[in-house]
Parts: C-alpha cells; sequence; structure tokens
C-alpha cells in the first residue's frame, strides 16, 4: 500500500480508496501509513473544537476508526456527535459517510441517530453543514439514500424527525428534520402511529414544524385515522400561527364537528383562540365555527377585536351601545415644524462636529459645519481630537466625506477628496528583502463628483476646503439655510452677500434657490447673478426587469421593477446646478480595468447616502424633485434590501416645506412597501401627516398607482391599517380613489380592499364614489376579495 | 449560603435545607405541583429559550456555537421565580409563580442556577394538556415530573457576566412605571403583529392611539420603547393564555433617545416579565445608569447596614426596612437601588416592590459589576483628578486630560472625552466624570459582603 506524506492527503484519498472497494480494515491501514501522523488522542478540547470548527475535511474519520481497530476509547458526548456531524466527510463528496453508515454498525445503530438529538450550533449543525455542502452530497441526501435502499429504518427516521423537532431547536436548526420528514413524505398510514408528535408540533414557535404539523395531520384525518379528541385538545396553539395552518386547523375542526368525534364544548374552547388572530380570514373561519357549533356567543363576546368586516359579514347587526365610535385624524402627527437653525461656534463646534461625524445624516447640521469651517481661525486645535476616529472612516462610508473635511481641517495641507488613482501594485523580493514595485500603467478612478447624485454639494465642500486651506479667504457662506426647512432670509443674504468677497459661484446658486421664489428675481438682479437652472416637472417611468431562468409557459422566474426619470434633456447630475435633474435610469455597471498584470473591477453606480439624501431635501425649499428623483430608485432598493439612505429620505421628506406631487407620493407609497417594518411604519406615518396638508388624496392616488407594479400589495395592506390607527379619513380617502386605478386580477387586491371596508365601517361611511361603486361591482365569484366588495356596496348612504 | 468562585463564574446554592422554622434536613428548597403545567411548561420552555437565543449577532463574526446560560431558580415562601439573559445578554425573562398557584409539599428560601437540556425542553415542549408537572428545586439539581418520566438538570455556576445583566435590569426596573395596558385578546394580537425582524438599530415606541396600541417610529409623551421589537416576540407561545399585557418603561417624551422597557404578560397564576435593552446591540450588561446612583450622595454605610437586615423578603416594604435601618423614606429608596446594582435585589412588576434575590456578594464584586466605577476610584486615588473652578474638574488619564462640568445632579455632567461626546452620557457617566465626581463628594466604595 501506497503510503501518505500526510494526514490530509489521506483524507483527501478516502473516496477514492472506498471506490475502488476498501473495507473499514483497509482505511486504517492506510492511515497508518501516514509518515507524520501524530496519535489520535481525542480529548474533550479536540472535540469540542471539531464540534464548533468546520474543517470542511473527513477528520472525525481518523478518530472512528481508531476506536473500531486501535482500542481507543472515547466517550460518545454530544460534541463527539457534533464532531461527526461537521467531519464524517467533507463538503463535495458523501462517499465516506455513506461507506461509514453502510458498514459501521454501532455508528449506524446507535451512533447516528444522536443526531436528532444534538441541537448544534454556528458553523457545525446538521442545517449549517448542508447549506454550505454540494446538495447532491450532503447528509440530507446521503439519509435519503440510506433510508431508501433500507440501510436506515424509515419508520424510526420519520418518528426521530418529528422527536428533533420537538426539542424547541432553534428555526434555523430545526429546518433541516422538517425538510427530511416532507422529503420522506410518509403517507397517512405511516404519519398516523406518530399523529402525538404531529400534535406537539402544532405547539412549537418554528412556523415551518407547525405547518408540518397541520399538513400531516389533515392527510391522517382525510384517512380517518385521526384521534380527533387528542387533536381537539393540542390544537390551540397553532391557532395563533401563520394564516394558512390555523385555517387548516379550523376546517379541520369544522370537519370533526360534523363527524361529532370530539365535544362541542372542546371544539368551542380550541376555536376560540383563533378569534385574537389578526388576519381577517382566520376570524372569519373561527366564527363560522362556533356559529355552526352553537357557540356564536364567544364570537360575539369577542366582537371589538374581529375585524369590522368581519363581524359585519357573519354576526347579527350589533347594538347601539356597542358602537366604536368613529376615529379623528388628530392623532397624526403634524409634520417637522420649522425652526430657526442653530449657529455653531467655537464653544460648541467640536461636540457637534462628533455627533455628525459619528452620525452623518443631518443636513442641517453638515451646512452648518460648513459655515462654521468657512468662517472660523482655529478649526485645527478645535477638530484635532476627531483626526483619529476620521482617519478610521472608510470611503465607502456614507460619512467619508465629514471626515475628509476634519481632516482637511486639522491639516490645511492635505488634498480634499483627491482623485484616486490605481495601480497594480505588489511585493516582490529583491535580494531576499521585501519591496513594492509597481506595475503597468497609472489610472485614474472615478471622482467623487462622478460616483454621487449630488456633486454639486461636492463642488461647495471644495469650496469650503479652499477657504480652510488657506487657498480663499474666510467669509461667511452665502448658502447657509437660515431656518430647517432650507429657506435662506432674503436680507440675511443680502448682508451676506454685500460683506462677502467674490463669491463661490455653486455657493450662490445654491443660495439662490433657498430663497422663496417671489423675492429671487429681485436678488438675481441685486447680486447681478445668473438664474439657477431647476428642473420644473419630472416624470416617472417603471421598467419590468425579468429573470433569466423561464417557467415553462416562458414567463421569466421573477420580474422586478426598476424606476427611471425623465426630466432635463441632461444625463448626468451636474456639479455646478443643484437643480438640475437629468433623465437616466438607475443601472449598475460594472468596468474591468486592465494595467499591466492587474485587473480591477469596477463598480460605476451613483450612489445616495444618507447625507446626500437628506441634503438633496435642502436643495431647493419650493420643490421636492431634487429628492424624489434621487430618493425613487433608493426606496425601490429598500423593498428588498436594506438600504441606509431610505430613512433620511422619509425624515427629508418630513422636513420639506414644499407641495407635494404625485411623483412624491411614490417615495412614500415605496417606503410603505419597505422590507424593513420600522421604514414602513416612518413612511405610514409620513403619509398620514401630509394628506391633505401636502397632498390632496387624489394626487396621493396616482403616485401610489404609478409605482404598484412594483410592490408587494400586502405591505400597503400592512402599512395602510397601520396608517389608519392614526389618520383613518386620509386612508379612506386615499384607497377611494386608488382602488379604482389597479386591476381587480392583482394579487393581494382583497385583502387592500378589506382595509378600505374594515376603516368605512368603523369611521360609519358610506363607500358612495361612484367611480368606486362601479369597480367594486366588477367583482365576481366567491373570492375573498368579492366578499369584501358586497360588503362595501352595502355600506351605503352613511 | 454557600460562596464558592470559580474563575470568572459563581456558584450559587441554596441554604441547603432552611425554612422559616429553622434548618431541615431536606436537600430540596421547594417540592411541589403547579396548578397551571400548561402554562408554566411553555413558560419554562420560554425562559430556556432566551438563555440560548442570541439576538444580535456581531457583523463580521461567525456565530460561534452558543454555550447557553442557564436559568435562575429562587424560591421564597411566596412562590418560585425563573430568570434568564439572552446569550447577548439584550433580552431579560422572568417567570414568577405566586405560591397560590403551586400545591407545595416543602418550600424554603433560596437560590440556584440550573442548566436546561434538550431532554428537559422535549419533556416541557410535550406535556398534553391536563397532564400534571412537579418540580423539586434544590442545592444540587432541578427535577421536572411528568406522568412519562423525571428528568434531572444540575446546578451550574453562574457567569458574571449574567451577573452583572442582572443587577443592571433590577435597577432600570425600578426606575419604570406602567404606561399601557392590554386585555387578553388585544395583548395577544399585539403580539402577534410584531415584526419578525428589524434593522440592527431598530427603535419602535408602543404609543396609544384611539383605537389600539400601535409601534410608533417615534417617541412621544407616554410611549415605551421597543428597541428590535422582534425580540418581544419570545412571548408569542404564552400569548393564547394571556389575560392581560402590561408595558413598562422611563419618562418619555419627543425628544427621548432608545431605552430599556419591560414587558410583564399576566398568566394564570403566573407572570413573564421581558426586559428589552435600549438597542439589539447593546446588552444590559453595558448599561451604566447605575453607576450614577453610586455617586449619589448614596452612604456606603447605609447601604451595607440595609443589606444586612434583608431576609429573602418576596416583597420588600421599604417604609418598614427604612424604620429597621433609623433612615427615612427618602433615603431608602436610593439605597434599595444600589442594592439592586449589585444583585442583591430584584424587582417585581407585579407587587411594585423590590425582592430580596442575594447573589453571593465578595469584595471584587463591585469591581466585576462596574470597572468603571472602579477605574473612576483608580483615577482619584492616583491623583488624577485636581479641581480648576467651582463646579468645574481636570483629569489627567494616560494620554490626555479632560474637562469634567459637574451638573446638579450626575446625570447633568459633562465631560470633553470622545467616549462622552459620541454617547451623551445615555450609557451612564464616563469614568472622567466619575472620577471627578467621586472627588467632589468623597464617595466611597460600599461593602455589601455578607
Amino acid at each position: 500500500m501506497t503510503g501518505y506524506q500526510h494526514i490530509w492527503d489521506f483524507e483527501r484519498d478516502t473516496a477514492r480508496l472506498i471506490s475502488e472497494g476498501a473495507t473499514l480494515r483497509d482505511l486504517y491501514d492506510a492511515m497508518l501509513t501516514v509518515e507524520d501522523a501524530r496519535p489520535v488522542v481525542p480529548t474533550p478540547g479536540t472535540l469540542r473544537s471539531l464540534a464548533e470548527a468546520w474543517r470542511q475535511s473527513p477528520a472525525f474519520l481518523r478518530i472512528r476508526l481508531s476506536e473500531l481497530f486501535g482500542g481507543l476509547e472515547v466517550p460518545h458526548t454530544d460534541d463527539y456527535v457534533l464532531a461527526m456531524v461537521g467531519h464524517l466527510g467533507g463538503r463535495h463528496e458523501q462517499e465516506v459517510r455513506l461507506h461509514m453508515l453502510r458498514h459501521d454498525s454501532e455508528l449506524r445503530d446507535d451512533i447516528f441517530w444522536r443526531v436528532f438529538e444534538v441541537e448544534g450550533g454556528g458553523e457545525i449543525s446538521l442545517t449549517n453543514i448542508d447549506k454550505f455542502s454540494r446538495e447532491d452530497l450532503n447528509w440530507h441526501n446521503t439519509v435519503i439514500l440510506l433510508s431508501n435502499e433500507g440501510t436506515i429504518d424509515r419508520a424510526r427516521l420519520l418518528r426521530s424527525c418529528l422527536e428533533a423537532l420537538n426539542r424547541d431547536f432553534s428555526a434555523y436548526r430545526a429546518g433541516w428534520f422538517s425538510q427530511m420528514y416532507n422529503a420522506l413524505a410518509p403517507m397517512a398510514i405511516e404519519a398516523a402511529p406518530d399523529q402525538d408528535l404531529l400534535r406537539q408540533c402544532l405547539g412549537s414557535p418554528v412556523t415551518a414544524t407547525v405547518s408540518l404539523g397541520a399538513k400531516y395531520l389533515l392527510a391522517i384525518q382525510k384517512q380517518g385515522l385521526l384521534d380527533a379528541a387528542d387533536f381537539v385538545d393540542a390544537c390551540a396553539p397553532a391557532l395563533a400561527g401563520s394564516k394558512v395552518a390555523a385555517v387548516g386547523i379550523l376546517r379541520m375542526l369544522a370537519t370533526i364537528a360534523a363527524e361529532g368525534s370530539a365535544s362541542t364544548d372542546a371544539i368551542a374552547s380550541a376555536a376560540v383562540h383563533a378569534l385574537a388572530h389578526p388576519h381577517p380570514d382566520v376570524q372569519r373561519a373561527a366564527v363560522k365555527l362556533l356559529v355552526k357549533v352553537g357557540r356564536g356567543d364567544f364570537a360575539n363576546a369577542s366582537r371589538d377585536a374581529l375585524a369590522p368586516s368581519v363581524a359585519a359579514e357573519l354576526l347579527p347587526e350589533e347594538t347601539p351601545n356597542s358602537h366604536v365610535g368613529p376615529g379623528h385624524d388628530h392623532s397624526a402627527e403634524p409634520l417637522n415644524t420649522v425652526q430657526p437653525v442653530d449657529q455653531w461656534s467655537d464653544d460648541d463646534a467640536r461636540e457637534r462636529f462628533s455627533a455628525l461625524l459619528e452620525f452623518g445624516t443631518s443636513a442641517i447640521e453638515l451646512e452648518l459645519a460648513m459655515a462654521w469651517l468657512a468662517r472660523t481661525d482655529n478649526a485645527s486645535s478645535i477638530l484635532a481630537p476627531l483626526v483619529k476616529r476620521a482617519r478610521k472612516i472608510d470611503s465607502n462610508d456614507g460619512r467619508f466625506w465629514i471626515a475628509e473635511l476634519v481632516l482637511v481641517a486639522a491639516d490645511p495641507n492635505r488634498a480634499f477628496l483627491p482623485q484616486q488613482i490605481w495601480q497594480d501594485t505588489r511585493t516582490v523580493l529583491v535580494n531576499g528583502e521585501p519591496v513594492e514595485r509597481k506595475f503597468g500603467e497609472a489610472v485614474p478612478l472615478q471622482t467623487e463628483e462622478e460616483k454621487t447624485f449630488s456633486p454639486s454639494l461636492v463642488t461647495r465642500m471644495r469650496e469650503v476646503a479652499s477657504i480652510v486651506s488657506g487657498h480663499a479667504q474666510r467669509r461667511e457662506l452665502l448658502a447657509t439655510p437660515t431656518d430647517t426647512h432650507g429657506w435662506i432670509d432674503s436680507s440675511v443674504l443680502l448682508d451676506r452677500l454685500h460683506g462677502s468677497p467674490t463669491p463661490f459661484p455653486v455657493d450662490l446658486t445654491q443660495a439662490i434657490l433657498r430663497i422663496r421664489p417671489a423675492d429671487q428675481s429681485g436678488l438675481i438682479i441685486a447680486a447681478d447673478a445668473t438664474s439657477p437652472v431647476i428642473t420644473e416637472s419630472i416624470s416617472i417611468e417603471w421598467f419590468p426587469e425579468g429573470s433569466p431562468a423561464h417557467k415553462p409557459d416562458g414567463a421569466p422566474m421573477w420580474v422586478r421593477w426598476k424606476p427611471g426619470i425623465v426630466a432635463d434633456v441632461a444625463t448626468e447630475p451636474s456639479a455646478t446646478q443643484p437643480a438640475l435633474i437629468p433623465s437616466y435610469r438607475h443601472t449598475r455597471r460594472f468596468e474591468t480595468i486592465h494595467s499591466g498584470p492587474g485587473v480591477l473591477i469596477v463598480r460605476h453606480q451613483r450612489q445616495t447616502s444618507g447625507i446626500v439624501a437628506s441634503s438633496l431635501g435642502l436643495v431647493s425649499p419650493a420643490s421636492t424633485l431634487p429628492l424624489v428623483a434621487a430618493g425613487v430608485p433608493v426606496m425601490q432598493s429598500a423593498m428588498s434590501e436594506v438600504n441606509h439612505a431610505a430613512g433620511p429620505v422619509i425624515d427629508a421628506l418630513a422636513s420639506h416645506p414644499a407641495t407635494w406631487t404625485a411623483e412624491t407620493a411614490q417615495v412614500v407609497a415605496l417606503g410603505m412597501a419597505a422590507y424593513h417594518a420600522e421604514l414602513r411604519t416612518r413612511s405610514a406615518e409620513l403619509l398620514a401627516s401630509a394628506m391633505p396638508s401636502r397632498i390632496s388624496a387624489s394626487e396621493a392616488a396616482e403616485g401610489f398607482a404609478a409605482c404598484e407594479p412594483a410592490v408587494a400589495l400586502n405591505r400597503w395592506t400592512a402599512s395602510l391599517s397601520d396608517a389608519a390607527t392614526i389618520a383613518p379619513t386620509a386612508v379612506i380617502e386615499l384607497l377611494t380613489h386608488l382602488l379604482p386605478k389597479l386591476s381587480r386580477d392583482t394579487r393581494g387586491i382583497g385583502a387592500l380592499l378589506g382595509v378600505l371596508v374594515d376603516e368605512s365601517i368603523r369611521q360609519h361611511r358610506g363607500v358612495n364614489d361612484p367611480q368606486l361603486r362601479e369597480w367594486l361591482d366588477g367583482f365576481k365569484g366567491a373570492s375573498g376579495a368579492a366578499k369584501a366588495a358586497k360588503i362595501g356596496l352595502a355600506l351605503t348612504g352613511r | 449560603m454557600s460562596i464558592q468562585p470559580i474563575g470568572s463564574q459563581l456558584a450559587l446554592a441554596t441554604s441547603g435545607g432552611s425554612a422559616s422554622s429553622g434548618d431541615v434536613d431536606n436537600p430540596y428548597f421547594f417540592k411541589g405541583f403547579v396548578d397551571q403545567p400548561a402554562v408554566v411548561a411553555q413558560a419554562l420552555l420560554l425562559i430556556a429559550r432566551v438563555s440560548r437565543t442570541r439576538f444580535y449577532v456581531p457583523p463580521n463574526t461567525l456565530a460561534a456555537v452558543l454555550r447557553a446560560a442557564d436559568p435562575v431558580i429562587t424560591a421564597t415562601p411566596d412562590g418560585l421565580r425563573f430568570e434568564s439573559f439572552s446569550v447577548c445578554c439584550g433580552v431579560y425573562a422572568r417567570l414568577d409563580i405566586d405560591a397560590d398557584a403551586l400545591d407545595i409539599s416543602h418550600i424554603a428560601a433560596g437560590v440556584t442556577n440550573v442548566d436546561v437540556n434538550p431532554p428537559l425542553r422535549q419533556a416541557l415542549a410535550g406535556l398534553r394538556p391536563n397532564e400534571p408537572l412537579r418540580l423539586k428545586v434544590g442545592d444540587d439539581e432541578f427535577r421536572v415530573a411528568t406522568l412519562d418520566e423525571e428528568l434531572i438538570e444540575e446546578s451550574v455556576p453562574l457567569p458574571t457576566r449574567w451577573l452583572k445583566g442582572f443587577a443592571e435590569t433590577q435597577m432600570l426596573f425600578g426606575g419604570m412605571s406602567l404606561k399601557h395596558e392590554l386585555s387578553g385578546i388585544a395583548a395577544s394580537q399585539f403580539i402577534q403583529a410584531l415584526p419578525r425582524s428589524s434593522a440592527t438599530k431598530s427603535t419602535m415606541w408602543a404609543t396609544d392611539t384611539e383605537r389600539s396600541l400601535r409601534l410608533a417610529s417615534r417617541a412621544t409623551a407616554g410611549a415605551v420603547c421597543v428597541a428590535g421589537p422582534e425580540r418581544l416576540r419570545v412571548l408569542e407561545p404564552l400569548s393564547r393564555f394571556a389575560t392581560a399585557l402590561r408595558a413598562y418603561g422611563p419618562a418619555a417624551d419627543s425628544d427621548s433617545l432608545p431605552m430599556s422597557s419591560a414587558w410583564v404578560l399576566e398568566l394564570p397564576g403566573a407572570r413573564m416579565t421581558v426586559g428589552l435593552s435600549p438597542e439589539k446591540s447593546r446588552g444590559f450588561s453595558g448599561e451604566g445608569s447605575v453607576l450614577t446612583s453610586l455617586v449619589a450622595g448614596v452612604e456606603p454605610e447605609a447601604i451595607g447596614l440595609v443589606s444586612t437586615l434583608l431576609s429573602f423578603e418576596s416583597r420588600i416594604d421599604p417604609v418598614r426596612l427604612a424604620g429597621k435601618a433609623g433612615l427615612s423614606g427618602t433615603e431608602i429608596q436610593p439605597i434599595l437601588g444600589a442594592l439592586a446594582s449589585f444583585g442583591q435585589l430584584g424587582f417585581d412588576f407585579g407587587t411594585d416592590s423590590y425582592f430580596h434575590r442575594p447573589f453571593p456578594a465578595r469584595k471584587e464584586l463591585l469591581s466585576d459589576l462596574h470597572p468603571r466605577f472602579t477605574d473612576a476610584q483608580k483615577l482619584v486615588d492616583d491623583g488624577r483628578v485636581s479641581r480648576e473652578s467651582d463646579g468645574s474638574y481636570l483629569v489627567r488619564s494616560v494620554d490626555a486630560e479632560y474637562s469634567v462640568v459637574l451638573g446638579g445632579d450626575a446625570t447633568a455632567d459633562r465631560c470633553t472625552c470622545l467616549w462622552y461626546t459620541k454617547y451623551r452620557g445615555t450609557r451612564g457617566p464616563c469614568k472622567h466624570a466619575l472620577a471627578a465626581r467621586v472627588f467632589a463628594t468623597g464617595t466611597l466604595e460600599p461593602d455589601i459582603t455578607t
């Protein structure tokens, strides 16, 4: 037998040895030929190490073979089991695992079954190992294969999966066992003996486990094998879970009630738990069941907790005293009220710059920081303690520009936001000494202006940096707002102009944009300035982007909608005209740069950081459009992933004094469909506050309808329900105008319609709008949407 | 009570069988059945689940195998308490079972710390409706018996890291007041409507509206902070038993920064209290609010005296205690807060009072629990603090000097260090402000060793 130099040579060769027919003994003998092998001493520390860190190798094999043939005695602790889980084979093969489980009887008949008891965690668990192993060669596949060939007892495997699911493992690690059980797909007659464990699954905090329990209990019921009384006693926890599981359980209870196979009281006691479910469909099924078993009184007693549409549909007309009175929209917080700005002084500049450096999203504080830097002589000494922190901020961080302002203030000789150059640089050995050498040509990378949606802000920061570095005279900046809405008092600006040397051009342009429109022309004349270029209107178009993969019918697997802005003739943001909005489609383009032997891949995509979003809100207090044009792509991405600029976009809009347009409403509409609940909440609150003071319901509905293809309606349903708790009238008005603009076939339309119906009932309002009534009248059939439409049409003349 | 420090852990034990009548030869300080086995089984599972859950995983960190921090059990004649912390120390959970919901064979005062392993969790999860549940809690073990089996869990040492979190939460709870209350169904609906995930710094505020309690994005007067709101979903398995949900928090207004909160779910014969830290990424053990009280002019001798007067009382009567200690009513409250900060007391919202739950105290406990205070004391002892003018002090650290201005009380102190600039006092005073206040008031380290 050929020897191995290192143990990993042996480990890598085990799959080949097995494929060539090696027995367990042969493997052990081969292991002994390793030249530099150390004795196998599986101390608790060694096992602990294998139980915590995945080496992606069959490191457990040595331990097991030494136990079988080398007389090694190892306690089969939880760490031992996890060591086996992680290291009985590598990532890209299953021969070792299959071979050992087929031929090592103790491993197969005793130790293997411990994997259903030991949860694991971190890197080592069945779930995690399988997630990062080749899908057709992982533990899941191995166990299925061995079960199918009869090596592993199927019945014991099924029961063990359920036992594992009832050991309160985390959702992530429990998933392996529910997927295994589902893959084994037991028939009802196989699952029936384990229905006690399936009942326990109904009480799991893991949604997938509850769904599994409900699914197989239903199958058992359909075959007439269900222990009905025990099921009724155990099913209550599942009635608080997912809508699908809860409705399924209620249907099973209804069947049991019809069959008379459990007591009515027990069925009613179980069903009543479903009345507290937040989903109207679950409540509806529960009320129907309670009425059916003669316990409608339970439902009536919980009437206030039910969705009004459910109560209206299924319960007797309520008595006058039990009316919930209509609410009022005064619960909505007013939009951010205007305050005068609090100018920085030398005494508080360090503390305020420190806060700006830490949180980096307040555009007003950035403006005041720039104003302070432009007039103070003491920036270097005051900001010196912040230099260490500023240096740690990466160029990809949204606070990078703020950090660079600190650094240039501390060292006026430092270049401010210089263009970066890339050249392939490598360490080579020259006479045995490492030396850095450059290869190829130096390639200039994108400038900061080219990377951002607000290049004019970069220009203004450069203007300030030139003062700090002594290349320009100290002065009072022109564009510093005098209130938190971004306006500049025109008399203040005139004073600044008179006291200032030749103004910086973009500083002046920005200042003019912050003057009230009625005063602008006069000020332009007085300043002998040029009128800023202002984009007066934009439109937003939505383009579908389909997946490369397709369904059998040819349709893409998924479609994502991306926005395009149609505005000015320009196609890039301007570094000198803050209120010029270019026409563009937000695309991600990669460029590969070759220089010598080196390759650099650069992503070309203009970014909107939090501070940029916030600053765009101050570009023009008279118009939300600069913020909207950059904000729509931000909010679109925030529907599916974390986007740190999304919150600042909403905050900037809340502070913006201008009247909204339908395009502005799209920003909020997208926010109400965001991935994160907090952003949805903030957007809902903003809508509640903005209607009707900033935008009418009809115009807002236009905005919502325009971006509807990009949105999951169920998120709007939840957000509008939330908004209705603080501004019910506004939500009713919005939906009255919005719904007729949507297709009746849109997924989720029924639940959205349900919000209108519920709020109309709560507010004692009729559904009287003719267009809406015509739209409602078009629903046919017995779908949830059709039922809601019917209830809505019945609300007349209130 | 035996004190067995083991490295950075503390071994808890009971009195070994003392009862109100004196010493008894009984290895358990509690034996009995629970009146509501289904409720208690789910509640114990919640306690165990919290103890092994990490609600926040720092970025760029591979989640190591979770070594569960194990629940603490306290018994008094008034009932049983089970407490745990999440691995990230940002969620605290406590189950209080009143004595009248227990069918008691024997009960005495004691504290222990036990492991809850998968077999016990499986037994609790598998408890059938109307099946009895028997508990025995003792020096070395915790036994749980169902009709099918008896599970034994051994006592384990309590990590000092947990002790700090226990201390901080109880002191924070003492400063909270009731802000909202929901009935059973409304409580259940509120819990089920909580988001399932949130951003790391997500902070929402439970706010009253005309119709219901909603999670708002901004603080308003009367709101209760819910940072990382999905953490509160730990209550979901118990929501079907809930008779009420009460929300507690400090006073809030529109300028409030994120703060801790406590949520009490009323159950038949029991209460489940869940405490949430001000941010998902912040554990309770990092809170410095207790430090303010340590330098609030509380006499160390008074703390020591009151500590000796406590005797596992499940409901501390401040008036009676003050009388015994020869103190006034206003003097006793900060002392109770300080004792809570040393892990000697817990706070029960159900009774609106502190209870005595004495973790073993040793001299080094102060530096373990409050290293910032110890560092501050060292600055003073090393002569690095000097007075510059009225209320203004200079503190010389290793590589820099910091100016501290003391306010009317410790919460108004300011420092020029970057830590203060970053946190603005939301995590308690920095060590420089502490040192200045210690220097100014002559505060000494209290002695609460037993």
